[in-house]
This record gives C-alpha cells, structure tokens and sequence, in this order.
C-alpha cells in the first residue's frame, strides 16, 4: 500500500509539472495581438497555481493527519480521486492549448485566405477588363469617335502670314492660298496608296513647326518622279529609322530589307534614308532629321546633319547613323560581298548648311 | 466558342515601340479606327501623334481587317508621330 501511495504522489506530481510546462508552452504560442488576453490567461493560471498548491498542501496534511486514522485503502481511493482530477485537469489544459493552436491556425489561414482571394479578384477583374476591352470596344467607340472628330478639326491659318509663302510661284500660290482657306486640318491635301498629307501637317511645315515624316516621304516620292538627272535614287522610308530602333522585325523587313532587295538595282547611285534622330540623350530635346546617304559612285557613307553640335559635344546623331550602317552592312553581307570591302569604313560627314536656332528647318531639302 | 464566330472576328495586338502590348478583338469588318481610338484612350495619348503600322503599311482608321486582308494574331506597331527639325 505504502508503495502504491508513494506511486500516485508521484504520479500526482508529474502531473502538475505537465500542467505547468503546458501552461508555459502555450504562451509562446500565442500572437502578440493576444498579449493582454495573455497576461489575463496567466493571472488566471497562477491563481489556479496557487489554489491547487494550497490544495496540495491541505491534501497532504489531511493525508497526514489521516494517514493513521482513516483506512489505507480510502486513502487510496482518495488519491484515485485526485489523480482522477489531475488527469481530468491536464486533459483540459492539453484540449485548450489545442483549442488555442487550433484558433492561431485558423486565423493564419484566414489570414493566407484574405491575402491570397483579393488577388485572385484582382486578376478575374483584369481579365474581365482586358475581355471586355476586345468586345465592347466595338460598339462603344460609335458615339465616342465622332465627338472627337467633330471637336478637334479648325480652321487652317492663314497662308499668307508664313514666311514662306512669298517663295512660291504665282501658280501655286493660288492653289495654295485655296487650300488653306477652305481646307480644315484634318482634311486631305494629298492621298495615295501609301501614304495620306492632312492639313495641319502642312500648316505646321508652312509655320516652321515640325516636319513629319508623311511630308519627307512625300518629298522622296516627288523627287523620285521628278529625277531628271540620269543618276537613279533609292528612298527609304522615313520611318524605317525608327522601326528598326524599336526593334519592330516585320516593319523594318518591309520597309529596309525587302527595299534593298528588290530594288537596289546596279545602276543605283544613291541610297537616301532619312532619320529621325534624337539630339541628345535628353528626350526634352526633341527629335532631329538627319540623312544617311550611301553613295554607290564613291562607295562611301554620308551622313547630312543640318546641326552639327558643337565641337567635343556628343553627336548622338552620327552615332545612329554608324549604328544604321553596321545594320545594314549585317543585314546585306550576301549582297555587298564582292563589293563591301571596297565600301569606306566609317561614316563621312560632309559640310551641307547649317540650320539657325530659331527657326527649325529641313537641312537636307535644300 | 464556335468557328463562325471565330471567322467574323480577329485577334490584334498592338505594340508600341517599348515593346508594350495590348490585345484588341474585333470584326473583319470594322473599321480599324475604332482600335486606334481606342488604344489611345486606354494609353492617354492623342490620336494625332500616334502611327499604325502593320507590316511596314502605314493603317488608315477607315480601313478593316478585310480589306487588309488581315491574319488572325495580326501584330501591329504603334509609333510616336515622327517629327523632327
């Protein structure tokens, strides 16, 4: 019997230690969003402490004092008893610990839920968006479309306050004085296959403004047909420049490749590209035409820029130009072989007139 | 979705010269201006400094994918209006 006692005090002990290590576990446990309930937990627990210990203690003095009295084997069963709530209290703890791992598992769960869904919205929302883009637009544009027509084309300036207008012939200043006083900008001033001149792009060429490329174009293609020298002229696109800087394999294929191949013929002695080059690596700057010329009779490159920087400034345009002739050289190996080793290395930059500051003008129609 | 559907409509992408791309459905039979205006909402930019190209062809708003005799997929390049002096 002795020994049995001895076994369930010790049992009674080890139970209270697990007691108090479960206590001590689940606080780490808990988030520190629970910190004040935590503190209250432990308050609470402490007290249970100190109770069970006084219980402990007045438990072990009735044992004493009824060791001898009361019969050994209510003793024992009144240890049982003990031992019973002991139990019965470390299966609590243990269920609340769970209880309370459980409920942090829940929240971060939630939590991962709450963080993971509004993406996934997001994405549906996207989705919807980019779905509805391809569909709606159709119908949608109708209404809009004929607002911003209707709004945005005036009236042309009057032709006669350009400084130019003084340069043209009798003839054409009728015509041209016709157009602009009748013409908006954004009607027509010349139309074919390829290619569409709008009011306002004259009006900003007449007004020293931009030049654009439609209007460069135009000009190859006049110069094109009016080529009364023998000397035969390709031009490129005016654009193709910007393609290929863009990286744009389709457009430069059409407008660079396919041009050299069909037609650079063998009697072709010019090659004009013109570029739209930028002035500096300052994108405020604005951008600047420059003409790449490959001249076939010298077998030489030439670049036209109407303004040259200043001496030990950067001219970022030539090195475009050399960028557009290693290009070309790469792209054309097949067909320059025999002739690209007697092709001068380097690009030449021949003198050609100087464009003033304030008045921006086409260098290289002159 | 069905193949008479799918012979009505194509599919564009427009991409600008950042290589930025932007997917369009449309009818073969719609003008392509309506595309362009779009695009230029969605990317905030003027109608009027913005060119289309596909296959080095400069598009006009009031031509269609038929008339382009365009592929479905068809990629199109969006440039800055190029300017200069």
């Amino acid at each position: 019997m002795q020994q049995m006692k001895e076994n369930y005090e010790g049992q009674i002990l080890e139970l209270q230690r697990k007691i108090n290590e479960l206590e001590k576990e689940s606080i780490p446990n808990k988030r520190e969003d629970e910190v004040s309930v935590n503190n209250f937990d432990d308050g609470v627990s402490d007290g249970d402490n100190t109770v069970e210990n006084i219980d402990e203690a007045e438990a072990e003095i009735e044992n004493l004092k009824h060791v001898h009295e009361k019969d050994e084997a209510a003793e024992v069963g009144n240890q049982r008893g003990q031992v019973k709530t002991y139990k019965s209290k470390l299966t609590l703890k243990r269920k609340e610990t769970q209880q309370k791992n459980v409920e942090v598992e829940n929240e971060k769960k939630q939590y991962c839920i709450r963080a993971k869904a509004p993406r996934k919205v997001e994405d549906a929302k996207k989705e919807k968006a980019e779905n509805n883009d391809e569909i709606i637009e159709v119908e949608k544009i109708v209404t809009v479309s004929k607002s911003v027509e209707a709004g945005a084309s005036c009236q042309l300036r009057n032709i006669t306050d350009s400084r130019h207008y003084n340069y043209f012939k009798e003839k054409e200043k009728a015509t041209v004085l016709q157009f602009f006083s009748l013409c908006h900008t954004f009607s027509n001033a010349y139309m074919d296959d390829t290619l569409t001149i709008q009011g306002r792009l004259l009006e900003d060429l007449m007004f020293d403004k931009f030049t654009s490329s439609e209007v460069i174009d135009f000009y190859s293609k006049w110069l094109k047909k009016h080529s009364s020298e023998g000397a035969k002229s390709l031009y490129v696109s005016s654009v193709a420049w910007t393609h290929l800087k863009a990286d744009q394999k389709k457009c430069v294929q059409r407008t660079l490749h396919d041009v050299f191949e069909k037609e650079l013929v063998d009697n072709i002695k010019y090659v004009f590209i013109p570029m739209n080059t930028s002035k500096s690596r300052h994108q405020a700057e604005g951008y600047h035409w420059t003409l790449l010329v490959l001249n076939y009779q010298d077998k030489k490159f030439e670049h036209y820029n109407s303004m040259k920087p200043r001496k030990g400034l950067l001219n970022l345009s030539y090195e475009e130009a050399v960028v557009m002739v290693v290009d070309w050289i790469n792209s054309h190996k097949a067909e320059t072989k025999k002739s690209k080793i007697s092709w001068l290395k380097g690009v030449k930059t021949p003198t050609c007139p100087q464009q003033g500051t304030t008045y921006v003008m086409i260098g290289h129609k002159h | 979705m069905s193949e008479a559907a799918d012979d009505d409509h194509i599919k564009l992408k427009i991409k600008d010269q950042n290589g930025k791309e932007m997917f369009f459905r449309i009818k073969r039979t719609t003008e392509l201006g309506k595309v362009i205006k779009t695009y230029c909402d969605r990317q905030a930019m003027d109608p009027k400094i913005v060119r289309f190209f596909c296959d080095g062809q400069r598009i006009r708003g009031s031509e269609t994918p038929a008339e382009l005799d365009m592929d479905d997929d068809v990629e199109i390049d969006a440039m800055i209006h190029q300017t200069g002096g």
